[in-house]
């Protein structure tokens, strides 16, 4: 790590060379007390955050046959996501990470030091669309290495600053959560619905362990997460290598290991319904963890009636992921090379955004969610581990279907 | 070829061992009328091989399945035409090498299984050494994936305990899990075909990693000193044989070891050491016995023994090493005994 931390000063100290001069020539045109400004003040810089979406609004404006909204407002939710108001909140949640640390080799090529909404644009753009980072950079009238600095910069930022947005919820909000899963799919203590997909990456082949290697011969990166009645992610799991399976990717994960030990998911215990989610047939059965019968099992009315109502509540998680991927496009698109270290903390950032979308009352486009399965090319593989709390609790689930019906 | 001139020699050769004395002898003919006069229990050339098996002319079942089995080799070897019997061959080579070496791994708990989904696509769990055998079932994969959760139980079990990890394959992983409360931890993973288990990284680490990044890391983490102090209380024990016979550089090195050392046992041998070297030093280092006395009623931190070291460094205990004249263990057991007499008095 620290050689790599060498590097990057080292390419920061001669981007800064270089913009140096090219800032003294270009100074006359642009007032420099607005950049100054820009660089080190909060709420008083709203001329030139302003300016910098003017900026590229105005190069990256609608053209005949391209899919960018004529509203400017839609547009801007079509690059980044988000509405304005998230983005400001967002900003300010990053924004004393990233001014404390004054980005001193960050200079844009109009001399101008980056402002914080402008390095969170970058961010954002750069993980909305999964485009690289010279295209990104071109975007924004900036170079490559000024996108990847500014990027790992907001998602460090992200990852300490708004972990708040993803927890595993108290009492009352899980509920909340209980009663809309027993609303909609008249599943009583249902916590949510657990679900996993594959980040697909390149790696160069020399040194590359055969662990990353998925059943379909991608080099992959796991994504657990388990989530609300909104989709929201109330648990992730990441960083896991591809080659390993679903049920010994959660057996690894912290959340079964709190399950196991009676620490989460323990309320109504005694009850005929004790706490509970949902998973596909790729999860082991457990008092905890429902799964749906097996085709050949579901011989009965009721057993595939219970499937149907089984899979719309696991629904909202292959949806959450379907959204996550077509949100954050980098997760969609094969990542070439990324550091295996820093590609975990990637994945979490995208999530705290999906999460910080829903928690700021913004809604995703349909449209910007993937048209097909968030884990296409992927077989799921049933998983016949079976436990008798487990299988009693979905007997109990079956019958209390059956009579509410 | 064989021969094509005939000799005395040769014919003699020849009837020694049975051939027959025909100077049109050709390879074909030769293989066809030797193997027939070979009997294989009392043949000393096993190399002679025949194509064509002439069954009829035996009726030693022995001598015939002995001749299939060299003719089937030969045959397999030089791709001489077909071969009979070629079960043997296969069952023969099946018994060298697996099929499927993933079968082998041992299942203790009937009550995991796996079966895919996908029924009309078999998928393999991916990165086996050698590519799965396309004439497997499905069934065969659930079997597998079966047998994959199987050893995650055994796994579990095993971790806890001791595991050669020479035969796993080892990945650093960086993991993100919100459950956990610190987030963000690096682990090692091994991996040996279906078996994964999960390592501590910062143990394993040590092993692996390079020299910087472990003094790093344990100078962060204060790990180097405690594990010096631990190295020291264990020489302790068995350091008054080690004591005498050593030479000055030794007893630098040793010093060095010591000034770090968490055993008051030693320390006090030291410190009685140095005291009987110089009368010079005496005060001091009974002032410096008494302060490191105190500190070590008081706790033994690694803190507290950096500065006692300092002291010893800077004060006038190092001159008094130095005077200790290379003597024998007698010597020093003598200056002990004499010190422990003054400290007495």
């Amino acid at each position: 790590m620290a050689p790599k931390k060498e590097k990057h000063e080292f390419a920061a100290k001669k981007i800064k060379m270089k913009k140096d001069s090219k800032m003294k020539l270009k100074k006359k045109k642009v007032p420099s007390s607005s950049s100054t400004v820009a660089a080190v003040g909060g709420s008083e810089n709203r001329g030139v955050d302003s300016d910098w979406w003017n900026c590229f609004w105005e190069k990256n404006s609608p053209i005949s046959g391209s899919m960018v909204p004529q509203d400017e407002e839609e547009g801007f939710k079509y690059f980044f996501r988000l509405s304005k108001k998230t983005f400001e909140y967002i900003c300010s949640l990053v924004r004393e990470d990233l001014i404390s640390r004054p980005p001193s080799g960050l200079i844009n090529i109009e001399g101008r030091l980056l402002s914080v909404e402008k390095q969170v644009a970058i961010a954002l753009r750069r993980l909305a669309s999964g485009e690289s980072q010279v295209s990104v950079g071109a975007s924004f009238n900036v170079g490559q290495s000024t996108v990847s600095q500014v990027t790992w910069r907001f998602i460090e930022a992200m990852e300490e600053r708004a972990r708040h947005h993803l927890k595993w919820p108290d009492n009352e909000k899980l509920q909340k959560i209980k009663s809309e899963f027993e609303r909609s799919f008249k599943l009583p203590n249902c916590c949510g619905a657990i679900d996993a997909t594959h980040i697909v990456m390149t790696l160069p082949a020399v040194q590359t362990s055969d662990d990353w290697c998925d059943q379909v011969k991608n080099y992959s990166m796991l994504v657990q997460g388990i989530v609300d009645d909104k989709s929201r992610f109330l648990d992730i799991v990441t960083g896991w290598p591809g080659g390993m399976t679903i049920p010994k990717l959660l057996k690894f994960s912290g959340f079964y290991k709190l399950c196991e030990a009676g620490e989460r998911l323990n309320g109504n215990l005694k009850s005929e319904f004790r706490e509970f989610i949902v998973g596909g047939a790729n999860y082991p059965l457990l008092p905890w963890l429902i799964t749906p019968y097996n085709e050949s099992e579901s011989e009965s009315d009721e057993m595939s009636g219970f499937n149907t109502v089984h899979e719309g509540a696991r629904s909202v998680a292959v949806r959450a992921f379907s959204q996550l991927k077509g949100s954050w496009r980098i997760l969609n698109k094969v990542m070439w090379r990324p550091d295996k270290k820093k590609l975990p903390s990637i994945i979490v950032v995208c999530c705290l955004l999906h999460n910080i979308i829903i928690d700021c009352g913004d809604f995703i486009e349909p449209d910007v969610s993937l048209s097909c399965h968030h884990d296409s090319g992927y077989v799921e593989q049933w998983c016949k581990q079976v436990d008798p709390l487990g299988r009693k609790l979905r007997e109990n689930l079956v019958t209390h279907l059956e009579n509410n019906n | 070829m064989l021969c094509s001139k005939s000799s005395k020699w040769l014919n003699r050769l020849r009837s020694s061992r049975g051939f027959p004395d025909s100077d049109n002898i050709n390879l074909e003919h030769f293989l066809s009328n030797s193997l027939d006069k070979i009997d294989p229990q009392t043949s000393t050339d096993p190399s002679l091989p025949d194509k064509r098996p002439k069954l009829d002319k035996r009726d030693d079942s022995g001598a015939i399945q002995g001749r299939e089995v060299m003719n089937n080799v030969l045959s397999e070897l030089f791709q001489m035409g077909e071969f009979q019997d070629l079960s043997r061959i296969k069952r023969k080579k099946s018994c060298r090498k697996q099929q499927c070496p993933r079968i082998c791994i041992v299942s203790t708990n009937s009550n995991v299984q796996n079966v895919p989904v996908g029924k009309d696509r078999v998928s393999s769990p991916p990165p086996s050494p050698s590519p799965f055998p396309l004439t497997l079932s499905n069934r065969r994969t659930a079997k597998e994936v079966n047998r994959e959760l199987t050893v995650t139980g055994h796994v579990e079990e095993e971790e806890k305990g001791h595991w050669d990890l020479t035969a796993y394959s080892q990945t650093e992983v960086t993991v993100i899990d919100t459950s956990v409360p610190s987030w963000k931890f690096e682990k090692m993973l091994y991996r040996r075909k279906n078996v994964w288990k999960v390592g501590d990284k910062k143990g394993k680490g040590l092993m692996t990693s390079d020299r910087k990044k472990r003094k790093e890391r344990l100078n962060e983490n204060g790990d180097v000193e405690k594990k010096k102090l631990k190295l020291c209380s264990s020489l302790s024990k068995s350091g008054n044989a080690e004591q005498g016979g050593e030479n000055k550089k030794k007893k630098k090195k040793k010093k060095k070891k010591l000034k770090m050392c968490n055993s008051s046992k030693y320390e006090d041998k030291e410190e009685s050491m140095a005291r009987s070297k110089s009368p010079q030093g005496h005060e001091k280092a009974k002032t410096m016995v008494a302060n490191h006395e105190k500190k070590q009623d008081n706790s033994s931190h690694v803190q507290e023994k950096s500065s006692f070291k300092k002291q010893i460094d800077g004060g006038s205990s190092v001159i008094l090493i130095k005077s200790i004249p290379t003597t024998n263990k007698k010597d020093i057991s003598g200056i002990l005994k004499s010190c422990v007499k003054s400290m007495q008095k």
